[in-house]
């Protein structure tokens, strides 16, 4: 034994020194980071993002980390909703066809290059290119020359065009007012050319032209660090000096992480902790509306469910309250609308038929001639199912429905099932506006053809109104707008049933803790108070 | 010996085919689009679609995709990519090693803590440490892995602090937490089956033998009785071992730790064939090398097996 002893102690006096050295440099590092500015760090929950490509980014666990890397043309106000400055300085159009936009020049990206007319150009092009299968690429279906692209015809679109280095010009289809808004989505964030050479290289260590930077590699499954870029020349540049992504596939696991104080924030509360978020948290939580709409949709393509009547009848149906009560814990907002009145265009009741009313319901549902039995479609897991059967619930006893079906599959294939038409009565889906316009809110839905509306609703006056509303001045349009919700209130192609609400909670060292409409909580403008 | 070891490594390769062939077949088979899936709610053009599904080998025949995967697998080593454009290989060595730590973890709490559990009740047969390993790993495998694990969480995570509760950041004492969970179950299985195997061969003519020869107490249990009365155990521990692998998924969701056992997981739900072949293929390699090496440690601890 005792010629052992000799080198266990070294280890042990190495090991010691190891940590003793680890811990010197862990402070170091600290107050390095708090004398270059006092920001601090901060941890925020997320999930494995399917991909670092803003071109090929359609979820929100890419989506919140791109939105730090980049910055577009233009930029969300979060006060009201609409789209001001970023990249371009200003912007002007005639027509709401052709638009002129006026690029800073002082945006360059991580790497130094610089940011120009002809980046977004070269982006645009790469994105739309079907060579290069980008899940983003609809977005620019509205600018001219898309079609055409995506045939193989053309190389570029005709529509976007370099004017000089620092004005861009866009071509339209047709008019569409909204295009400053849409502008602030994932798809229109600018590349640097290095990227086109290596796309898996770009997106492990994404090089953009956000507040923030990365901090060396996109690690899979645990985390994505990141660095305010102090050459960012924006308005108003992040709060806290790091920004550290906490990777986990399990919520609960990070609700018990915020709980010890090991992470800082989390955005997304699971619904079964709702219950006991005062006791955990006391005042470190808040509670956020967003836009996701929660609806059951009508297969209109059905004999069965073309009478508006019935429609209105199986709305007024559903005590939402009391679903949202007992199966959320109140974790929704009840839907009287289908613009989200967290919208600055939304109003919180502007559906007639949205009121829980089980003997007007009973009566019109009778005299429509409702089926006796229903099938109820959805797909599964979080929770889907169980308020699809309360809703099935509700219509036995309210409409003296005799027998109800469920369907519960798979997303993929409830998905396959929609587009072949297979559907045979009501279904649940969800809708997340990307970016806050009223356009977005309906247009994709509910427009004949367009490629979410799986009811396959329409109507030339809405249709009609869509149009009027796309093509007029982004001041004018909020009118037209409501005025195209006004008839899909009316048709009800779906049942508005709520708006989601999200609950944040955080560690107590940060403050300012703010979400947006689109669920993501602002983290650049959180405060690290330690 | 080595013949030996030979002819059980070929013997792999029919083993593996066939694995993979039904892990392939399970998998594709399942309906739905998974690129479809891909997009989520929002809609995805037809020609990007197009291009993806062509990419994947989607349109083609089950056989010829099994086919051109495995002949990738064969000829340059490529295990195919996710759909999202990440190499499966690099996802394997990415979390190869949080999952081979955690089961190193756990395979050191379940042999160290059943062997002496084990071997202390049945020297000190019907006394107090016998009771208590008896009432004790009965409790234990009553409780199912995830009930285990949580409960871990909450006290020594949670309320003690002494651990993280997730990630596999701080090294070795990430893996603390979930190893115990991971090896609860087990080690009350070996701790009782060691127990059994002991009482036995301490009533066996040959212990009786080595007494009446006058060797210790300590030389009879420890080199006579304990050597045979491991053997059962070790086959009992590289079973275990080779489970272990599927065991993880539990585990290291729980704990947010990235490894194998989580993926397949993740990987079945998105329909990523594969993923989920290319571990399953790790899985399969690493329980026919275990079930190899515990075939030969039969013969240190018993030499009259022999292998030709």
């Amino acid at each position: 034994m005792r010629t052992h002893s000799a080198p266990a102690r070294l280890v042990a006096v190495s090991a010691a020194a190891a940590l003793l050295l680890t811990a010197c440099g862990d402070d170091d590092g600290e107050t390095q980071a708090a004398g270059d500015d006092d920001g601090g760090t901060l941890s925020i929950y997320n999930c494995e993002p399917q991909n670092l490509m803003p071109g090929n980014n359609t979820e929100n666990c890419g989506s919140r980390i791109l939105e730090q890397l980049f910055t577009g043309l233009t930029q969300i106000d979060y006060e009201n909703y609409e789209a001001v400055p970023a990249v371009a300085e200003s912007w002007e159009t005639e027509d709401q066809t052709t638009w002129t936009f006026h690029l800073r020049e002082d945006f360059t990206f991580h790497n130094g290059d610089p940011v120009t007319a002809q980046t977004f150009v070269d982006t645009f092009n790469w994105v739309v290119d079907p060579d290069n299968a980008q899940a983003g690429a609809t977005f620019h279906d509205k600018f001219l020359g898309y079609d055409e692209v995506l045939a193989g015809d053309a190389e570029e679109m005709e529509g976007v065009r370099a004017v000089d280095e620092h004005t861009l010009e866009l071509e339209l289809t047709e008019a569409f007012g909204q295009l400053p808004v849409v502008l602030t989505y994932t798809s229109f964030f600018p590349m640097p050319e290095v990227a086109f050479e290596d796309m898996e290289a770009f997106q492990t260590a994404p090089i953009g032209n956000g507040r923030y930077q990365m901090d060396g590699e996109w690690v899979h499954d645990v985390e994505v660090a990141m660095e305010r870029y102090e050459e960012w020349p924006g308005e108003e540049p992040g709060s806290p000096q790091r920004l550290e992504w906490m990777i986990y596939n399990d919520v609960d696991t990070a609700y018990t992480d915020v709980l010890a104080g090991n992470l800082d924030i989390l955005g997304e509360v699971p619904p079964h902790r709702i219950t006991g978020i005062e006791d955990d948290f006391g005042d470190d939580w808040s509670q956020h509306e967003s836009s996701r709409f929660v609806y059951m949709g009508f297969p209109l393509y059905d004999e069965e469910f073309q009478d508006a009547d019935l429609r209105h009848a199986m709305s007024m149906a559903i005590d939402r309250e009391e679903i949202i009560e007992n199966i959320f814990d109140g974790s929704q907002t009840a839907a009287r609308s289908i613009l989200p009145p967290v919208l600055p265009q939304g109003r919180d009741d502007a559906c007639e038929h949205c009121h829980f009313d089980p003997e007007v319901a009973a009566d019109l549902y009778e005299a429509a001639g409702g089926p006796e039995e229903l099938t109820l479609y959805t797909d599964t897991g979080t929770g889907h199912d169980d308020y699809v059967e309360a809703i099935g619930n509700q219509w036995a006893q309210n409409l003296g429905v005799e027998e109800i079906r469920y369907e519960s599959l798979d997303f993929a294939q409830y998905l396959d099932l929609h587009e072949s038409e297979g559907v045979t009565g009501p279904y649940r889906l969800g809708w997340l506006l990307a970016y806050p316009s009223p356009q977005y809110a309906m247009e994709p839905l509910y427009s004949e053809g367009a490629p979410s509306n799986y009811s396959g609703y329409a109507s030339e006056d809405f249709d009609a109104l869509i149009d009027q509303a796309n093509a007029a001045d982004v001041d004018d349009a909020d009118e037209i707008y409501q005025q195209a919700e006004d008839i899909l209130l009316e048709d009800l192609p779906v049942i508005p049933l709520w708006f989601q609400d999200y609950f944040i909670v955080h560690s107590d060292r940060v403050a300012d803790v703010e979400m947006d409409l689109r669920s993501y909580v602002r983290v650049e403008d959180v405060t690290v108070t330690d | 010996m080595t013949r030996y070891i030979i002819r059980r490594l070929l013997q792999f390769i029919p083993v593996l085919l066939i694995a993979t062939l039904l892990v392939y077949a399970m998998v594709f088979l399942m309906p739905g689009d998974p690129i479809r899936a891909l997009a989520g709610d929002r809609p995805m053009s037809d020609a990007v679609r197009e291009t993806l599904r062509e990419q994947y080998n989607l349109d083609d025949p089950f056989l010829v995709q099994y086919g051109k995967y495995i002949w990738g697998v064969f000829t340059a080593a490529d295990f195919g990519t996710t759909f999202t454009g990440r190499p499966v290989l690099d996802i394997i060595q990415q979390r190869l090693p949080v999952t081979l730590q955690l089961a190193a973890v756990a395979l050191v709490i379940q042999s160290v803590i059943g062997i002496i559990a084990g071997a202390l009740a049945a020297i000190y047969r019907d006394r107090f440490i016998d009771r208590l390993v008896q009432v004790s790993t009965v409790l234990v495998v009553a409780l199912p892995v995830i009930a285990i694990a949580f409960l871990l969480q909450l006290v020594f995570g949670l309320n003690l602090g002494w651990f993280p509760i997730a990630g596999a950041r701080e090294g070795l004492v990430s893996f603390i937490l979930p190893g115990v969970a991971m090896a609860a179950v087990s080690t009350a299985m070996v701790a009782r089956l060691l127990r059994g195997e002991l009482m036995d061969a301490l009533h066996s003519d040959y212990v009786r033998t080595a007494t009446a020869k006058g060797l210790t107490r300590g030389r009879v249990v420890g080199r006579h009785a304990m050597r045979n009365s491991l053997i059962p155990v070790v086959t009992f521990l590289g079973a275990d071992l080779a489970t272990m692998m599927g065991g993880s998924i539990v585990v290291e969701s729980i704990f947010n730790l990235p490894g194998l056992g989580n993926q397949v997981f993740q990987s079945i739900q998105a329909q990523e064939g594969t993923v989920v072949v290319g571990i399953v293929t790790l899985f399969v390699i690493f329980f026919v090398i275990v079930n190899l090496v515990v075939d030969l440690l039969y013969g240190l601890l018993d030499p009259r097996i022999r292998y030709e």
